[in-house]
């Protein structure tokens, strides 16, 4: 048994032993899981993928005179932000597109430029288009500004997504006769392809899929900076039937990731249009398990093979909820290109990057080996398989206005 | 003009080669088209579109500025 504490101040002497969750699979296949657990004190995980819940907050700072932007109107490179809030706080979501963007009307849809590519411009540095409206008040007068606007001259700029690092998630396929436009990208008729999103043996909520070792307030690499675990993500689902292994079949588990943009960098955040689909913000997300024992050691384990994702179909049943899997595949198949859906050899493709989900896990390895990222205790752990906690749909009920 | 576009894809390679993918230049137009195939798992990625744009189309236009678009074929 080792702690947080004990681990912490090997990474400040110089004798942390890291591995990453690739690494780690060959270790305990060689030393076996109780003398591996003995020798390495922290395994890295990491994914980079498309994650449409994710957005910035910032506070642009007040001008002179001084403007109301809540409850008015604001915009950064044309691209809507929220503005609910006080006089210069806003939120930017990766999704929202500009008013005039054509969204699908030009079939099937480009998306070229969104609040994903926005988010990358401003952690590059570079100068974006602030324009906002306002109704003007006593206090605030001013009902106009157009401004350019650097990330640097902001008071906080913080990414905080809702919803992040599913933990498995579904293989999309499309059984109709014509060619879809998903957020699992296009798919092609008649079982023409199936794609896929997880770095599997790498991706974080498998590699301790009980969530023991991490939960709100843990660091974590994000973005290509420190971020943390704020909450679970939304939709979070802990309590899906589970492999032997304890990995989930389904989607399940989710994070809430906050970490301030300022110290980011864009090879991280990478801003993206979905055909026919949308806009969106691809995040590397990379978190430590610290290895108390040889049971965490024996999760973080599990390969590709062991780790089992649903075939779904995208014509028809996940846009109408209909349940039913067309069957279930390893990532081990899965990553060999070509998978077999009802009888058919069907080619795979992932949205996610197990190259960059791999330099994460390095990256990520070489901070804490160098000292420069100790390792948090959590301060609450996320709702457990066990906590009853789920997913529930929408239950729609007649929207009567109530009579004057 | 093809030599510099086949130079411009060299740095483009490992990337791809990374996720097993790969890109072959299959024509430069005179009117500054440049057509390529993408192939390995980049023929079956669903985020191909986007390699091809924002990662094959931005280095090749930052490296040949005659280049007015690249297509996959």
């Amino acid at each position: 048994m080792k702690t947080i504490k004990e681990i912490n101040e090997k990474i400040k002497k110089g004798e942390v032993v890291v591995v990453t969750a690739e690494e780690v699979i060959d270790l305990v296949q060689k030393k076996g899981a109780k003398k591996a657990a003995q020798e390495v004190d922290v395994v890295t995980c990491g994914t980079f993928g498309p994650m449409c819940s994710s957005g910035a907050y910032f506070n642009i700072g007040h001008s002179k005179p001084r403007i109301k932007v809540g409850g008015g109107g604001c915009k950064l490179n044309d691209v809507p932000c929220y503005t609910g809030f006080g006089a210069v706080d806003i939120y930017l979501g990766a999704t929202a597109l500009p008013d005039d963007d054509p969204r699908n009307k030009v079939y099937p849809g480009e998306f070229k430029y969104g609040g994903g590519h926005v988010i990358q411009e401003l952690v590059s540095g570079e100068d974006v288009r602030l324009e906002a409206t306002a109704y003007g008040t006593d206090c605030y007068p001013r009902r106009k500004i157009e401004t350019l606007i650097n990330i640097k001259d902001m008071n906080e700029a913080v990414l905080f997504n809702i919803r992040n690092c599913y933990q498995n998630y579904n293989v999309a396929v499309n059984l109709s006769d014509k060619p879809i436009y998903t957020y699992m990208g296009m798919l092609k008729p008649n079982l023409g392809n199936a794609n896929y999103c997880s770095a599997g043996q790498l991706s974080p909520l498998l590699k301790d899929p009980y969530y023991r070792t991490f939960g709100i307030g843990t660091k974590i690499f994000l973005g290509g900076g420190v971020g943390y675990i704020a909450w679970h993500g939304t939709q979070h689902n802990p309590s899906v039937l589970r492999k032997d292994n304890g990995i989930p079949q389904v989607p399940a588990g989710t994070l809430a990731v906050i970490g301030d943009l300022k110290q980011m960098n864009k090879s991280w955040l990478v801003g993206t249009s979905m055909l026919g689909y949308g806009s969106t913000l691809i995040v590397g997300i990379g978190l430590p398990i610290p290895v108390l024992d040889e049971e965490v050691l024996n999760y973080a384990a599990v390969p590709d093979k062991g780790i089992y994702a649903q075939v779904v179909d995208y014509s028809v049943s996940y846009p109408n909820c209909l349940p039913g899997s067309l069957g279930e595949v390893s990532y081990d198949e899965l990553k060999s290109g070509k998978i077999i859906v009802q009888g058919k050899e069907v080619l795979t493709g992932n949205l996610s990057s197990y190259s960059k989900a791999r330099e994460i896990c390095e990256e990520l390895k070489d901070w804490i080996k160098k000292g420069n990222f100790l390792l948090s205790e959590p301060v609450s752990p996320l709702p457990q398989a066990d906590s009853g906690y789920g997913f529930k749909m929408l239950k729609e009920r007649p929207a009567l206005k109530k009579e004057e | 003009m093809k030599e510099r576009v086949e130079k411009a894809l060299e740095k483009v390679r490992p990337m791809l080669q990374a996720d097993g993918g790969n890109v072959e230049l299959v024509e430069v137009t005179a009117d500054g088209i440049v057509k390529v195939r993408l192939k390995g798992s980049c023929g079956c990625c669903p985020m191909s579109s986007m390699t091809l744009k924002m990662g094959i189309e931005r280095i090749i236009k930052e490296d040949v500025p005659e280049i007015k678009e690249v297509i996959a074929i």
